[in-house]
C-alpha cells in the first residue's frame, strides 16, 4: 500500500470505529434514561434493577459475545454482525450512566414533587421537566469514562468469534491487527496517530465543553416562592447546576461505587449465580437445543477443572492488587503535588483524561515487538491501563474536597510539607482513595480478559502463567458457554468478596480511624 | 518609639467573584493595635471583618497596603500572631493534645516531649484537663472553641486576633467563655500581649475591650472610634454599660 492509501484507509478505520462508539454511547443514553429513571421512580423496578445492573456491570465484554451472537448475529447475519458490535461496545459504556441517572432520579428533592404533585403535572410533564433535566448533568459526565471505557474493549468487540463463527468488522481494531500479522509499522504508526488526533477532538471540541457546561452559578435559592421558579429554571435543563467536581472519571467512580454500595454481599453472590447460570441455562439451551444439556453440565466443571479455576483465579488475583497498588503508590504523590495548583490540576486532568481514552489494546501493536518475550510485563500494563485513572483522579477529587477551613489553619500553623501531608493531605484523601481502589479493582478486573490474552485478530499475545481472563477468552472464543459461565461465576464472586470482605472494611477501618463517618 | 505592636497601614483589598465582578471589601483602612490593649472591632456581617483579620494575620495578601508587625511587614502566618477562626476548625483524626501540639511543630529547638507538657498546660489552663486524648467529635461546641485557645496561645503569640469566637456557641457557653478569656488577660506574665476580637455583637464588644473600632458595610472603613473606660468585670445591666452600646450603634448606622 502506498502512503495515501494507508493513510485514506486508517482515517476510514478510526471514523468508522468512532461512529459505532457514538452509536453505542447513544442507545447507552436511551438505555439509562429510560432503565435508570424507571429504577428511581418504581421502588418495585428498583428492587430488581439495581442488583441486576450491579452483575451486569462486573461481566467482562467476553461475557457478552454469546448474546451478542446468538441474538444479533443469529437474527440477521447482514446487519447482525454491525448490531453484535454495536450492542457490545454498549455493555462497556452504559452501566455508569445508568446508575449515574438512576441516582439523580431517585434522589430528588421532595419538596420539588410536592410541588410537581400540586401542580397536576402528568407523567410525561415530570419526566420532561424534573427528571430529564435531574440526570442529564451526570449523564454527560459520564461520556467521557464511558467512551475511554469503550475504546479499551473496542477490539473485542469488533472482532469477536465465538465457537465457529468468526466475525471481522472494518474499523480500527482490525486495521491494527492487520497491519501488526503483516509487520507494517507505517500502517500501526499512522493509525496510532490519527486516533490519538481523533481523541483529542472529540474531547476538546465535545466532553470537556460539556463537562464544564453544568458549571455555572451556585445552588438554586430556596424559600417557597423560589420553588416555581426552580422548576421552571429546571426545564431549562442545560441550566441546572451541580456542586460536585468537574472530573468525569471521579463521576463514574461515583456510579460505580454507588451501585457496589447498594447490594447486600450474599445477596449479590446468589443472584450472580442464579443469574449467571440462568443466562448460560437459556443460553445452551439455545444452541444445543436442550439435548446435550445435562450432559454438558456435568461435564463442565471436569473439564475446566476446578484445581484450574482456582490456580488461575490466584494468578489473577495477585496481577490486580499489583496494578491497584502501583496505582496507588504514584497516584498519592502526584496528586499532593498538583492539588493546590489550579491551572496545573486543571491541565493534567485534561491530558490525562485523554490519556485514558486512548486504548492501550491499539498502541499495543507498537510495542508488540519488544514485549514479545514479556508477557506478564505486557498484561500488567495492560491491567494498569484499566486501574490507575480511578484512582488518580479519585485521590485528586479527596485533595481538592478539602475543606478551605482545613487548608487555612494549616497555612496559619505553618505546617511544613510533610506535616501538611500527613496531619491533612492524606488522611482526607485516605476514604477517597479507597473508594477509587474499589472502582479501579472491578475495573481491573473487566480488563483482564484483554490484558491476560489480547486477541488482535491473528495476532495473539497471552500470558505464560495461567489467569481468568485468559481461561474466560479462550474457552469464549472456543465456544464453550458453560466453561466461560463457570468462569464468569467465579470472577464475580471474587469481586463481590473483595468490595465486601476487604475494600468496604478496609473502609470502615480508615473512617473510623479517621473519626469520619 | 510607638506605641503601637501591630499598624495596620492603607490596607484596601477587592475579591473576584465567580461572575467576574469585583467586590471591594476592605477599602484604604489604618489602625493601630497598641501594646497591651484589647481592640475591639465591630461591623456588620458581610462587612469584611474575618478578610481583616486574614490579612492582620498573615493568610490573605492585601491588594495594597501593609501590615507591620513591631515596624517590620507581615508577609506570611507567624507564631507571634495567631488567628481564632469564626468556626473551632479541629482536625477530627488528631486528639485534643495532637491539635494542639500541631502548633508547637514550627517552633524549632523543642523536643517532642517538650511539646507534650506545653500543650498539655495550655490545656489546663483553658479548663480542659483530662481531654487531652479525646477526639473533637466528642466535645461541646465550647469545649472545641478552647482547644482552638489553647492552640493559638500555645506558641505564646503577641498578638491574638480572634474572629467572632463567640457567635457559634450558646449563650451560656460564650458567657463562660467571655469571662475566662477576661482572666486570662488578667494574668500579667501571660500571653498575648495585645487581643483583638472581631464581632458584629455591640455588647460583647462593649463588655471586653479596652478600646473599639467601629467599621462602615462593605467596603469596611473605619468610622468612628470610641475608648471604653470601665472596670473589668464589667456589669452589661448597667446604664454605663448601654451608654457605650448605644455610641457603638449611632456609629454604625
Ligand atoms: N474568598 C472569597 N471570594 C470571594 N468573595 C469573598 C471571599 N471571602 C469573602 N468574600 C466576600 O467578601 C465579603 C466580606 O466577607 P467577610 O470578610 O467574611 O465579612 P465578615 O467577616 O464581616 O462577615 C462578603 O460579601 C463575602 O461574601
Ligand atoms: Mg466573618
Amino acid at each position: 500500500m502506498d502512503v495515501l492509501a494507508t493513510v485514506t484507509v486508517s482515517f476510514l478505520a478510526v471514523l468508522v470505529s468512532f461512529l459505532r462508539m457514538a452509536a453505542a454511547l447513544i442507545v447507552s443514553v436511551l438505555f439509562s434514561i429510560v432503565v435508570g429513571t424507571a429504577a428511581g421512580v418504581n421502588k418495585s423496578f428498583e428492587k430488581v434493577a439495581v442488583p441486576v445492573l450491579d452483575i451486569l456491570q462486573s461481566i467482562p465484554i467476553l461475557g457478552f459475545f454469546p448474546v451478542a451472537i446468538q441474538v444479533f448475529y443469529a437474527a440477521s447475519p447482514m446487519f447482525g454482525a454491525e448490531l453484535a458490535a454495536i450492542f457490545l461496545i454498549f455493555t462497556s459504556q452504559v452501566w455508569n450512566i445508568t446508575f449515574a441517572v438512576y441516582e439523580s432520579t431517585r434522589f430528588i428533592q421532595p419538596e420539588l414533587l410536592d410541588v410537581a404533585n400540586s401542580m397536576r403535572m402528568s407523567a410525561f410533564e415530570r419526566f420532561r421537566h424534573i427528571y430529564l433535566p435531574a440526570c442529564l448533568p451526570r449523564i454527560v459526565r459520564n461520556f467521557q469514562p464511558s467512551w475511554a471505557n469503550g475504546m479499551f474493549f473496542i477490539v473485542g468487540a469488533e472482532i469477536l468469534s465465538f465457537g465457529d463463527v468468526e466475525l471481522k468488522l472494518f474499523g480500527v481494531g482490525t486495521l491494527v491487527s492487520e497491519f501488526a500479522v503483516a509487520g507494517d509499522l507505517l500502517g500501526i504508526v499512522t493509525v496510532l496517530l490519527i486516533l490519538v488526533a481523533a481523541t483529542i477532538m472529540v474531547n476538546v471540541l465535545l466532553f470537556i465543553p460539556l463537562g464544564t457546561m453544568f458549571e455555572t452559578a451556585g445552588p438554586p435559592s430556596p424559600g417557597l416562592l423560589r420553588r416555581f421558579a426552580f422548576i421552571k429554571k429546571l426545564a431549562k435543563p442545560f441550566q441546572t447546576t451541580l456542586a460536585t467536581p468537574v472530573i468525569s472519571f471521579f463521576e463514574y467512580q461515583r456510579s460505580v461505587s454507588g451501585l457496589v454500595n447498594k447490594v447486600s454481599v450474599l445477596g449479590s453472590l446468589v443472584r450472580n449465580l442464579i443469574f449467571l447460570i440462568l443466562i448460560g441455562f437459556l443460553a445452551t439451551l439455545a444452541i444445543t437445543r436442550g439435548n446435550e444439556f445435562f450432559g454438558s453440565l456435568y461435564q463442565t466443571l471436569g473439564r475446566v477443572g476446578v484445581d484450574n479455576l482456582l490456580s488461575s483465579a490466584v494468578f489473577s488475583f495477585v496481577r490486580v492488587m499489583g496494578a491497584v497498588g502501583f496505582s496507588v503508590a504514584w497516584s498519592i504523590p502526584a496528586a499532593v503535588a498538583i492539588a493546590r495548583r489550579p491551572q496545573l490540576s486543571t491541565a493534567v486532568t485534561t491530558v490525562f483524561q485523554v490519556v485514558a481514552s486512548i486504548p492501550v489494546t491499539i498502541v499495543y501493536p507498537l510495542f508488540a515487538e519488544t514485549l514479545k518475550d514479556q508477557p506478564e510485563l505486557r498484561a500488567f500494563v495492560m491491567i494498569l491501563a484499566a486501574t490507575q485513572w480511578y484512582v488518580f483522579f479519585q485521590v485528586l477529587a479527596g485533595l481538592k474536597n478539602i475543606p478551605r477551613s482545613e487548608l487555612e489553619v494549616a497555612d496559619m500553623l505553618q505546617l511544613k510539607t510533610w506535616t501538611r501531608i500527613r496531619m491533612v493531605y492524606l488522611p482526607r484523601a485516605l476514604p477517597a482513595l479507597i473508594t477509587g481502589c474499589i472502582t479501579a479493582a472491578g475495573g481491573a478486573w473487566n480488563g483482564l480478559v484483554v490484558a491476560e490474552r489480547l486477541v488482535l485478530g491473528d495476532l495473539v499475545a497471552e500470558t505464560n502463567l495461567p489467569g481468568l481472563g485468559k481461561l474466560l477468552s479462550q474457552l469464549t472464543y472456543a465456544g464453550d458457554l458453560l466453561g466461560s459461565v463457570s468462569v464468569l461465576i467465579v470472577m464475580s464472586s471474587i469481586v463481590v468478596l473483595m468490595n465486601r470482605f476487604f475494600w468496604k472494611k478496609l473502609y470502615d477501618m480508615v473512617a473510623s480511624k479517621l473519626k469520619i463517618e | 518609639m510607638d506605641d503601637a505592636i501591630l499598624k495596620v497601614v492603607d490596607v484596601s483589598h477587592s475579591y473576584y467573584t465567580k461572575k467576574g465582578a469585583v467586590l471591594e471589601v476592605i477599602k484604604n483602612m489604618s489602625f493601630d493595635v497598641k501594646y497591651g490593649e484589647f481592640l475591639g472591632i465591630v461591623g456588620q456581617s458581610g462587612s469584611g471583618k474575618t478578610t481583616l483579620l486574614k490579612i492582620m494575620a498573615g493568610l490573605i495578601k492585601p491588594l495594597s497596603g501593609k501590615v507591620l508587625y513591631k515596624g517590620k511587614p507581615v508577609t506570611g502566618p507567624t507564631p507571634a500572631i495567631s488567628l481564632v477562626f469564626q468556626e473551632p476548625v479541629l482536625f477530627p483524626w488528631l486528639t485534643v493534645l495532637e491539635n494542639v501540639v500541631l502548633a508547637l511543630k514550627r517552633v524549632e529547638n523543642i523536643s517532642k516531649d517538650e511539646m507534650i507538657v506545653k500543650a498539655q498546660s495550655f490545656l489546663d489552663m483553658v479548663g480542659l484537663s483530662g481531654f487531652e486524648n479525646s477526639y473533637p467529635g466528642e466535645l461541646s461546641g465550647g469545649m472545641k472553641q478552647r482547644v482552638v485557645l489553647a492552640r493559638a496561645l500555645v506558641t505564646n503569640p503577641d498578638v491574638l486576633l480572634m474572629d467572632e469566637p463567640f457567635s457559634n456557641l450558646d449563650p451560656l457557653t460564650a458567657i463562660s467563655l467571655r469571662r475566662e478569656i477576661d482572666m486570662l488577660r488578667q494574668h500579667e506574665t501571660l500571653p498575648p500581649t495585645s487581643v483583638v476580637l472581631v464581632s458584629h455583637n455591640v455588647e460583647e464588644i462593649v463588655e471586653l475591650s479596652d478600646r473599639v473600632l467601629v467599621l462602615t458595610s462593605r467596603p469596611a472603613q473605619v468610622t468612628g472610634e470610641i475608648v471604653i473606660d470601665m472596670a473589668k468585670p464589667r456589669d452589661r445591666r448597667t446604664p454605663r454599660f448601654y451608654e457605650y452600646v448605644d455610641a457603638i450603634f449611632t456609629l454604625m448606622s
